[in-house]
């Protein structure tokens, strides 16, 4: 009893509630619903019919069929058009038969293109029930229109079409058939070069329209190889025209996509040098734009092509510099330690000595680093790079607080090698450290600033924060300076994103590269080039956590969920190790940069 | 080879069929008979690695012998040219015993580990057997490897040298040409040659030998189908050349699809291929009749299916032509084999392009493989569901959507309605208290139950913990199953929904949690330190049970407990996030809850939300199409799942509730398969084109977990709730057959109302 009284109560309350739950339980046929039967009165596609079948003229046939369609309507004013069409098929009096079916074909697919674009159960299952009856309408339509018009824009736009419902169906050989018909068709389109090329961007524009727009570039590349090595040569130089404007405008996505089809087409029009120099262009265009990822992949294509060209070692040392910007340091070290192996008189060996000695002593186990940076002096000894390598081995003992060995490996450094200063600031360091236990001056346990050299450009860094958000969605968060110190106030537990800004120890050096026309492989400078330097970043916090235990310019720091002040500190230490040709060493003054952050 | 992957479904054996088949056979006539008539035992299929792992068809594990000295890799393939029959998968032995006195082996266990017992095998019971035999080649010739089988004696089901019994022979005598060569050969060993068994019902292993003997130091080889036979002693101990001939199939009887067929259109995704042949009664020498299919013309066949119940003359085999149907030319034909591997073949029996696959063919399609790992994966004395398809354990998730997969099966009529009915009553009393028992058969507390259970005995597995959503997700399947098949099943439905103490695993200590439930319990552990504190939809799917419950309802106030931030994706539509922005978050109460065109109080639509939150999923891909291979417009689906270091609960794409979003190139096809009802276009754009653009991703029981092209690697295991996620929302999206079912509950209808949802105004 009472049981039936709580039923009774919960569908009062259904009632009173609005929900309708019982309206799922209906059988649910995939028919069109009323809102996809609303019709679009200004639908221009609606009347189109009689002006096609009284049309005379052809060129005005296609932008009719064209303009009409531009809109999308409604699920219903298809069907209308496709009734219309069917009953002017049947109508003697009806010329352009031909338009007609092409008419209804595209009406189809348009239909099922609206149809495409909801997401709504009700849409989506009306679509699985149609599409396949209406793909095949269409195609019977087309197959009409292939057999009967004679109109050579009609044949490219049925083409068209049906490249479409091939790629929706995801029928890849057909796609790719009716594809090239397209290009056919359009290269033969007319004896009058100029009309061909207006065809040309009429087909392509279209494709880019319909979001196509690798199939754009696809398609005029495949006219370019149907057409005379002139025409194809200038189809070709229009793409990469639009892709540097791409580029320019930072459309990197756009530009990618000409240039990838660039590189892989342009070769049949291009000498082998002129193909090379080109994807060296390109490379070096996102290289200067920190854009590494896609530099490496013309390195790449550089290195695997056209590697007897007397730029390769250039390339080879740049497809490394990527890899290093990208942090992909196993690559780096396998790309450098190949370089040096294949390019042993190249004017970037110095370059690439060091920055692989450089990478195993940031990167390695310190014994795998030791190892490997003496494997490096054995096998390429060179006096200055070899004292580079032997800082860095010394320095590696040096912060196991193995001073002896330390000292034992800055020895064999002579007075005359351009690291002999630095050689003596660290012998220095360790006698301080014996002599009046002192903390060492260099790496993490450092406690002291000291300055010795005037930096050439001094680093003068300051920590950014900003509050990272649940998407990693980032927020400015106000400093403020309370007793001369950068303070800031943030939330318990928050996300607080560390930035160091102006971390700038730029050391200059010239960049080189080989003249072609002068095969004596000397050197010749083309521009200046900056590299940073090799600093030393540690970071510490009384409270709270790091999210990891990297010493980088950027870290995420969680605050604790105890009220309180919390100092975090950042010491930047210039090991004065990046040699510039014919200046010496160079090293900047130890900086210490802090913010107070205060949780309420 | 083929054989599990494109089931093969025998025909049913009665008088009118075999009638029938002698109306358009010659076998009738009378032929050579054995002296003695013997019954016909079917073959056991040890291994055909048609799943592409190194498990046994009767889930027992295999492997190689990587101590030195000596070594042996065992490794899966499917290249062309050495795998029998070019379809499916083979193993490769790559051994090593080039130094005097090495030797190394390969193992097979004729069993599967016996539960809670590492390292044991249950041992295959060969007494109905009298031959073993299978296939092999080398890359080079080799001769001398040696075949062992271990028999228990102390019965733990572990092997040990010394103590249990070894019986071996050497191969050349059993192969034809004395040694493998680059040639598939048969291998046929009388069981009797191991002569030192002494229990046919106590094997536990197979093991091959190699050893280092003159020319065999290094090499491959490969192996396929080996089986376990039974044929009268005369005809298994005449030699190849004494052998009688076996007739080719019949050509005529050919059916297609249940028509006599030359018509082209009868090819479709998915076929029934039929042909008539002799009988083991008529010739014993006939081990098998196979279908094959061949794209070029009959230069390279590929095996369909084999049938090797030869107890009668019909064969049926299912065939799914291949995914990428670029409207090949197939041609068909079909093969009789001997015992010894002679064959013959009829001539082209179909030469036809398939039909392209419609969208509802296609899902249909998707479906019923997904149906059959629920099939295949329920335990028949408990009721409960693997977790995987590679054996081991249950989980009440994977059970409570296997129910849901029951109702399905029967509804489109996979499996027989009373099949099924009887199949959800057994695994409804597993988890309710028997006549005589205090407590369900499934270990749990305060009807909740372990997140996994021994599939054989229910009780917990491993340390697993009391969960809450798990519990859920069971209920919700156990509800389907109730209001679908009604009466006694309806009724276990709802009793075991109202055991469940919802109000248990509420915190109802001011606090952080206050309202919210813990996600689980465990006896070592007490509650776990993890709350349903953040939007997803598993604290949704339990919110609501909780609050729809017919004997612990909680306070409505539970579903607005807990943490809602919404964000929008780059330029996309703002919704509510998960912690970890993963697909299935958005998926799983929409499993089951039918949440079209309703809000809660707050004026939230989640389908809305989902739907929201899956274009982001997608878009996210699109936008990282550029760093992994696997990204893009038709392939998306960043959501928990199966990648290569293991499964990972935590993928998803940005916003998140974490701030880290993590992804790896990996995607699922149960991500777009999930979201099916939210976005029907796209996702079954998506399905379709992971079908036909990567074949390795179809397998037997349909698309496989996920997938990552960068590291060429596709999941080798299905999940449960994976195959849950393709197989419920894809068929709520074709019919609405689960939500109707589920949402007809008066207390799923009551949980809504009490929850604030009402009909979406405008």
């Amino acid at each position: 009893m009472k049981y039936s009284k709580l039923i009774i109560a919960m569908l009062v309350l259904v009632v009173i509630a609005g929900v309708n739950l019982s309206a799922h339980s209906e059988q649910e046929e995939p028919t069109a619903t009323d809102a996809q039967k609303k019709v679009i009165t200004t639908c221009k596609c609606s009347a189109i019919i009689k002006d096609i079948c009284a049309s005379k003229d052809e060129i005005s046939l296609r932008g009719l069929i064209e303009n009409s369609f531009a809109q999308p309507c409604a699920y219903e004013n298809y069907e209308k058009l496709v009734a219309d069409a069917k009953a002017a098929l049947a109508d003697p009096a009806c010329g352009n038969k031909d338009y007609i079916n092409y008419t209804i074909a595209k009406a189809r697919i348009e239909q099922l293109s609206v149809l495409a674009k909801n997401n709504d159960i009700e849409t989506g299952r009306l679509y699985m029930a149609v599409n396949d009856k209406y793909f095949t309408e269409a195609m019977e339509c087309l197959d009409k229109v292939a057999s009967t018009t004679k109109s050579k824009s009609l044949v490219i736009d049925n083409n068209m079409l049906r490249f479409v419902v091939f790629k929706e169906r995801l029928q890849a050989q057909k796609t790719d058939a009716a594809f090239d018909a397209i290009a056919a068709q359009i290269a033969n389109y007319s004896e009058d070069g100029m009309a061909n090329k207006k065809e040309l961007e009429y087909v392509a524009g279209k494709l880019k329209n319909l979001g196509l727009s690798k199939d754009s570039v696809k398609l005029r590349i495949l006219y370019a190889s149907k057409s005379s090595p002139e025409i194809g040569r200038e189809v070709l130089e229009e793409i990469r025209s639009s892709a540097e404007k791409y580029f320019d405008q930072n459309d990197l996505k756009e530009a990618a996509n000409l240039y990838e089809q660039y590189v892989a087409a342009a070769p049949a029009y291009y000498n082998k040098e002129e193909m090379g120099a080109k994807i060296m262009d390109t490379g070096e265009k996102y290289f200067k734009a920190g854009k590494y990822r896609e530099a490496k992949k013309y390195y790449m294509v550089y290195m695997e092509k056209y590697s007897d060209l007397p730029p390769a070692d250039y390339c080879s040392y740049k497809l490394a510099l990527s890899s290093y910007y990208m942090k992909d340091h196993i690559r780096t070290i396998s790309q450098l330690e190949d370089f040096l192996e294949k390019y042993k008189n190249s004017a970037w060996f110095d370059k690439a000595f060091e920055m692989l000695a450089k990478v195993y002593y940031e990167n390695l186990p310190r014994d795998k680093a030791i190892e490997s940076l003496q494997s490096l002096i054995d096998r390429y000894y060179r006096k200055d790079t070899g004292d580079y390598a032997r800082i860095l081995i010394a320095m590696l003992y040096y912060r196991a607080k193995n001073y002896d060995t330390t000292e034992d490996k800055l020895k064999i450094i002579e007075a005359t090698s351009s690291y002999s200063y630095t050689a003596k600031m660290i012998t220095d360091d360790i006698k301080e450290i014996r002599n009046n236990k002192i903390a060492p001056t260099f790496g993490t346990d450092a406690t002291d600033a000291y300055s010795i050299w005037d930096p050439y450009k001094g680093i003068d860094v300051k920590i950014a924060p900003m509050m990272v958000g649940p998407m990693g969605d980032k927020q400015e968060i106000k400093i403020e300076n309370q007793a001369g110190a950068s303070t800031i106030e943030v939330p318990k537990g928050a996300r607080v994103q560390l930035t160091l800004q102006g971390l700038v120890d730029e050391d200059k050096f010239n960049e080189y590269t080989i003249d072609k026309d002068d095969q004596s492989r000397l050197p010749k400078m083309i521009k200046e080039e900056t590299e940073k330097d090799l600093l030393s970043i540690h970071w510490a916090v009384d409270g709270g956590n790091f999210t990891d235990d990297k010493e980088t310019d950027v870290k995420i720091w969680k605050a604790p969920n105890e009220p309180g002040t919390y100092k975090i500190t950042v010491k930047i230490d210039d090991l004065g190790l990046v040699r510039v040709p014919n200046k010496g060493t160079r090293k900047d003054s130890t900086t210490d940069s802090s913010l107070i952050v205060i949780i309420k | 080879m083929l054989l599990r992957r494109l089931k093969k479904s025998i025909a049913l054996i009665s008088i009118l069929v075999l009638s029938a088949s002698f109306l358009y056979t010659d076998y009738s006539e009378a032929q050579e008979i054995p002296q003695k008539p013997v019954k016909f035992i079917k073959p056991i299929i040890l291994s055909d690695f048609s799943e592409g792992t190194l498990y046994t068809n009767l889930g027992g594990l295999s492997g190689g012998d990587d101590n030195k000295p000596g070594t042996l890799y065992a490794t899966i393939i499917q290249d062309e040219g050495y795998v029998r029959g070019n379809t499916g998968y083979a193993v490769a032995l790559d051994y090593d015993v080039d130094r005097l006195g090495e030797f190394t082996y390969y193992w097979i266990k004729l069993g599967k580990e016996i539960p809670g017992k590492a390292g044991s095998t249950e041992p295959l019971d060969l007494r109905d057997y009298n031959y073993l035999s299978f296939w092999i080649k080398g890359a080079q010739d080799v001769s001398d490897i040696k075949i062992e089988l271990h028999q228990d004696v102390n019965g733990d089901g572990v092997f040990t040298y010394g103590q249990d019994i070894t019986s071996y022979v050497y191969l050349n005598a059993f192969i034809n040409g004395g040694m493998v060569s680059k040639d598939w050969g048969k291998v046929v060993v009388p069981l009797k040659a191991f002569s030192k068994i002494t229990d046919w019902s106590k094997p536990l292993e197979l093991v091959l030998v190699f050893e280092n003997k003159a020319g065999n130091k290094k090499g491959v080889v490969y192996l396929d189908d080996i089986i376990f036979g039974n044929r009268p002693e005369d005809v298994l101990s005449r030699k190849d050349e004494d052998l009688r001939g076996i007739n080719a199939p019949s050509e005529a009887s050919f059916k297609i699809n249940g028509t006599n067929a030359n018509k082209c259109a009868a090819i479709k995704c998915a076929n029934d291929l039929e042909i008539a042949s002799e009988t083991f009664y008529q010739n014993p020498f006939l081990e098998s009749v196979r279908f094959e299919y061949s794209v070029d013309k009959g230069n390279t066949w590929r095996i369909i299916g084999t049938d090797y119940d030869i107890s009668n003359s019909l064969h049926k085999i299912a065939w799914e032509p291949d995914n990428s149907r670029e409207l090949y030319n197939y041609q068909i034909r079909s093969v009789a084999t001997d015992i010894r591997g002679n064959e013959k073949a009829t001539g082209i029996l179909i030469n036809c392009p398939a039909q392209p696959i419609s969208d509802d063919e296609f899902l249909n399609l998707v479906e019923k493989k997904t149906f059959e790992f629920f099939r295949d994966h329920q335990d028949l004395t408990t009721g409960l569901f693997s977790d995987t398809s590679g054996g081991g354990d249950a989980s009440i998730a994977s059970t409570g959507v296997g129910l849901a997969a029951l109702c399905i099966g029967a509804e489109r009529k996979w499996m027989g309605e009373e099949e099924a009915r009887k199949r959800a009553l057994m695994t409804l009393n597993t988890f309710l208290p028997q006549v005589g028992a205090e407590e369900p058969a499934a270990e749990g507390r305060f009807g909740f139950f372990y997140h996994f259970l021994n599939k054989r005995t229910a009780r917990r597995a491993g340390k697993s913990e009391i969960s809450t959503v798990d519990t859920a997700i069971l209920v919700c399947g156990a509800i389907t199953a109730g209001e679908y098949f009604g009466g006694e099943v309806r009724q276990k439905a709802e009793e075991i929904y109202k055991r469940v103490t919802w109000e248990k695993f509420l915190c109802q200590e001011k606090g952080p949690w206050f309202n919210n439930f813990s996600m689980g319990w465990s006896p070592e552990r007490g509650f776990l330190d993890s709350y349903w504190d953040f939007y997803t939809d598993e604290t949704m799917l339990v919110c609501l049970l909780a609050i729809g419950s017919p004997t612990h309802p909680v306070d409505p106030e539970v579903f607005y407990a807990w943490t809602r931030h919404s964000a929008a994706y780059e330029t996309g539509k703002p919704f509510i996030f998960t912690w970890h922005g993963a697909l299935f978050s958005y998926q799983y109460a929409h499993l089951w809850f039918d949440l079209r065109n309703m809000v809660d109080k707050t004026g939230i639509d989640w389908f809305d939300n989902s739907t929201n939150a899956t274009l982001a999923n997608r878009q996210f891909c699109i936008d990282n199409s550029d760093k992994f291979k696997g990204y893009g417009p038709n392939s998306w689906g960043i959501t928990s799942m199966a990648r290569p270091g293991g499964y990972i609960m935590h993928f998803g794409v940005p916003p998140t509730g974490s701030g880290e979003p993590q992804y790896d190139g990996t995607i699922s096809p149960t991500g777009p398969a999930g979201s099916i009802v939210f976005t029907p276009y796209l996702s079954t754009s998506a399905l379709k084109y992971m079908y036909m653009t990567y074949p390795r991703l179809w397998g037997q029981y349909g698309l496989k977990d996920s997938f990552n092209l960068d590291l060429k690697w596709y999941a080798p295991t299905y999940y449960g709730i994976g195959v849950g996620m393709i197989l419920v929302p894809v068929e709520n999206f074709r019919t609405g057959f689960i939500w109707k079912n589920f949402m007809k509950n008066r207390y799923i209808q009551d949980a809504l109302v009490r929850a604030g949802f009402t009909k979406k105004k405008g």
